[in-house]
């Protein structure tokens, strides 16, 4: 966990999207602060400040967060929709669907390809595996874990999905 | 099976599949009150919930519809128990976070959510009720059959008593949907195939004779003299020469008396008696496989196998996600974290099985081959255990299995009834407790009239057309609302008006069992062309109608995709009176301050 500020940890092979995201989001959020404050308003009401109090999370907080306006704000963004939280909402939302897609299309692939393959190899049809036909060990057996398979992945490829960006919004 | 005993064994233990479930109820009947039901619920866990899910969805096509396609198209149905699980594949990839993040408690809860129109809304409920009713059809058909083959009373009678055990369940609200009870119904479905099947195959495995699963063992004959009553117009494929006497209508000439019939298909009207005498060849009808061989094959019977199979697969995949019982159960998962564990353990669960009905299917087509020729193959689980043990053992497993099926339909009915008349409730017939009573009692008459009616689909076929209308209505619906934020109302009126109008006037006709043979497969699932067609007619309007855009999107694409922890996602008032009171709380975030940005 962090010690206040940004993570630091890489986040896999794409290195990590979000930094960059957020240095844009904050010199952006300053300029519309520098703005508002001109204009008199206030946007830093945090309806949401007493719903984190309240959230039921338990941390370790080993160091004072040093920026913790910035975490009550970025949340602020998102809710009042400021183009800040728009992109980070596409952003997530972008990265959340390739997943679904690649899983799916995965599935849909091997799923597409049995009756194909029955067609243009017939003696796939006839092939035995221990006494037990090749077709009916496929499609009454050896997909249900493989959908049990998909689904396992997707989980874990969602929810650090959502990690990722829980952590970026809090740092 | 011995009328007397069979009734009598069936009826224990329809009782003892009661009583079991009644104690779940009772247990569970302490998250009784309104406020603490939904919380009590929620602390059960992703298991539970999982297993109430799984109870409730395998229905009677999936306990005796699987069986009874397997023996008749062999390899070829095994697409249908694929493609009930993987609908579950597709519903976690793409729904199932987001939608229980949304707050909404049915499909038409969702597009107001999402989309605020109250027009669309009103759609939505219509094609909720449509594919209800389709889904529930072949519900009260099993149940028919079922009573009917153990107690030989007319097809409606079980219906009718599942109509009344179901409306009673809802009236009194003990056995209503509560997650322990679906969780259990899960198990003793299970149980019931389960324990059967093992008894069947150690029987198989023991027997003496040659065995009848050899590829080289003579197309099978009927062991006794035999009459077969086709509940249908069937046609059947005769191979070689043979002599029957014919009561009825035969190849179109009314006939009382002995026919020879040339090898050729012969059709055989609905109601005809046809004895065979014992050493003739069994016929198959034309939609099944000919020989042991084919069976045993990918792609051995049917034309168009290619196209159907796929449809088919497009239909089951696409059409899980718009099932009305399936979406409300995921509201007792306390957050979509919880929704994607839930989905995974239903996979698991459905595999496992899945398996049963599969083997069934096998040990019918080499213990029951007879009800090929009848047409009747969705009896092949009940007719089982009486073709291969003995007395005893038969009247046992055969009453377990009884009790288990019609466990499906009660949980199926109850959980499809519920949906639907909460749905003509709310949104038809206003007005609390009474009108949901009465919006009970409109849920199911009118499947209850069609199915009197026609009753010429398989149970697997007859569920497969209400999949085919929520693929084509509901899956371009919630893929799109969930992950594009240009869906306009009008957008997805168009797509719901066209695909699922086109899904729902193809498979009106096959569904009353008026269509010839050849138009049955492409018609029966039209999935492959509407579903497309609907995703697209949503995108092409939408964009043609992008000022309708909601000024909110994305704050309620934030709320559908933002991890739990940050506590963005709302949920119903539970202070009210019940989940679907709440409206006005999903509507409040939209009414809130702050700057509307597209």
């Amino acid at each position: 966990m962090s010690f206040g500020g940004m993570s630091d940890d890489a986040n896999g092979p794409d290195g990590d999207p979000w930094a960059a995201l957020v240095k844009a989001a904050e010199e952006a959020a300053a300029k519309e602060q520098a703005a508002q404050q001109q204009s008199g308003q206030d946007s830093t009401i945090y309806p949401l400040a007493s719903r984190i109090k309240s959230a039921k999370r338990e941390r370790i907080v080993l160091a004072q967060r040093r920026n913790s306006r910035r975490v009550v704000r970025t949340l602020a963004e998102l809710e009042d929709q400021t183009s800040v939280g728009e992109v980070l909402v596409r952003q997530l939302v972008r990265v959340q669907l390739m997943l679904s897609l690649r899983l799916m299309l995965l599935t849909v692939v091997v799923l597409g390809a049995i009756p194909v393959a029955f067609l243009l190899v017939p003696s796939l049809g006839t092939t035995t595996i221990l006494g037990l036909g090749l077709p009916w060990l496929l499609l009454g057996l050896a997909v249900y874990p493989f959908f049990v398979a998909v689904a396992w992945s997707y989980n874990r490829g969602a929810e650090r999905n959502e990690q990722d960006f829980a952590e970026m919004v809090e740092n | 099976m011995p009328q007397q005993a069979a009734f009598y064994v069936t009826i224990a233990a329809m009782v003892v599949v009661a009583a079991v479930t009644m104690l779940a109820g009772l247990y569970g009947a302490k998250m009784r009150s309104t406020s603490n039901f939904l919380d009590a619920a929620r602390t059960l866990g992703p298991r539970w919930n999982a297993a109430a899910i799984s109870g409730q969805y395998l229905s009677a096509a999936s306990f005796l519809g699987v069986a009874g396609l397997v023996l008749k198209g062999g390899v070829d149905a095994l697409w249908y128990p694929v493609g009930f699980t993987a609908g579950y594949v597709t519903l976690l990839l793409f729904v199932a976070a987001p939608l229980r993040r949304s707050g909404a408690y049915t499909l038409p809860d969702f597009v107001e959510v999402r989309l605020g129109s109250a027009r669309l809304r009103r759609i939505c409920t219509t094609f909720v009720i449509i594919v209800g009713w389709l889904y529930l059809v072949p519900q009260l058909q099993g149940a028919g059959l079922t009573l009917h083959e153990v107690t030989h009373q007319p097809k409606w009678v079980g219906a009718a008593v599942v109509m009344v055990i179901v409306t009673f369940n809802i009236y009194t609200g003990w056995m209503h949907s509560i997650t322990i009870v679906q969780a259990f119904q899960y198990w003793i479905k299970l149980t019931a195939l389960a324990v059967p099947v093992f008894v069947l195959l150690i029987h198989h495995a023991a027997e003496q004779q040659p065995p009848r699963s050899s590829l080289n063992a003579p197309s099978p004959a009927f062991t006794h003299g035999m009459d077969i009553t086709p509940d249908r117009d069937i046609v059947l494929n005769v191979t070689e020469p043979t002599t029957v006497k014919v009561i009825g209508t035969q190849d179109g000439h009314p006939t009382n008396g002995l026919v020879r019939w040339a090898p050729a298909e012969h059709k055989v009207t609905k109601g005809t008696m046809v004895h065979f005498e014992a050493g003739t060849r069994i016929p198959v009808i034309t939609d099944a496989a000919a020989d042991y061989g084919a069976w045993l094959r990918p792609l051995g019977a049917g034309k168009h196998p290619l196209l159907a199979t796929y449809s088919l697969i497009v239909a089951l995949l696409l059409g899980t996600m718009g099932l009305p019982h399936v979406l409300g159960r995921y509201y007792t998962d306390p957050d979509g974290s919880a929704a994607r564990r839930t989905t995974l353990l239903v996979l698991a669960l459905l595999g496992a099985f899945y398996l049963f009905p599969i083997v069934s299917g096998w040990l019918a087509r080499l213990y029951v081959p007879e009800l090929l020729a009848a047409g009747n193959t969705d009896a092949a689980l009940l007719e089982l255990p009486g073709a291969a043990l003995g007395k005893w053992p038969a009247l046992v497993l055969g009453g377990l299995i009884a009790a288990g099926a019609f466990a499906a339909f009660i949980s199926a009915a109850t959980g499809l009834v519920v949906s639907v008349a909460g749905v003509l409730s709310t949104d038809v017939l206003p007005g609390r407790l009474r009108g949901f009573r009465a919006a009970t009692i409109a849920a199911w008459s009118v499947p209850l009239a069609f199915m009197l009616a026609v009753s010429s689909l398989d149970l697997a076929q007859g569920v497969g057309l209400a999949f085919a209308v929520a693929a084509s209505t509901f899956c371009p619906l919630l893929v799109l609302g969930i992950w594009w934020r240009g869906l306009t109302d009008t957008g997805a009126a168009a797509g719901i008006l066209l695909g699922g109008g086109l899904a729902f006037a193809a498979v009106l006709p096959a569904a009353a069992g008026i269509l010839p043979p050849e138009w049955q497969a492409v018609l029966a699932q039209p999935a492959v062309f509407t579903v497309p067609l609907a995703f697209l007619t949503m995108v092409v309007v939408s964009r043609r109608t992008s000022d309708r855009v909601p000024g909110d999107v994305s704050r309620i694409l934030l709320r559908l995709h933002a991890p739990d922890r940050l506590g963005l996602s709302e949920d119903r008032d539970f202070g009210q009176s019940g989940p679907r009171a709440g409206l006005t709380a999903a509507a409040l975030p939209r009414m809130r301050g702050g700057r509307h940005r597209r």
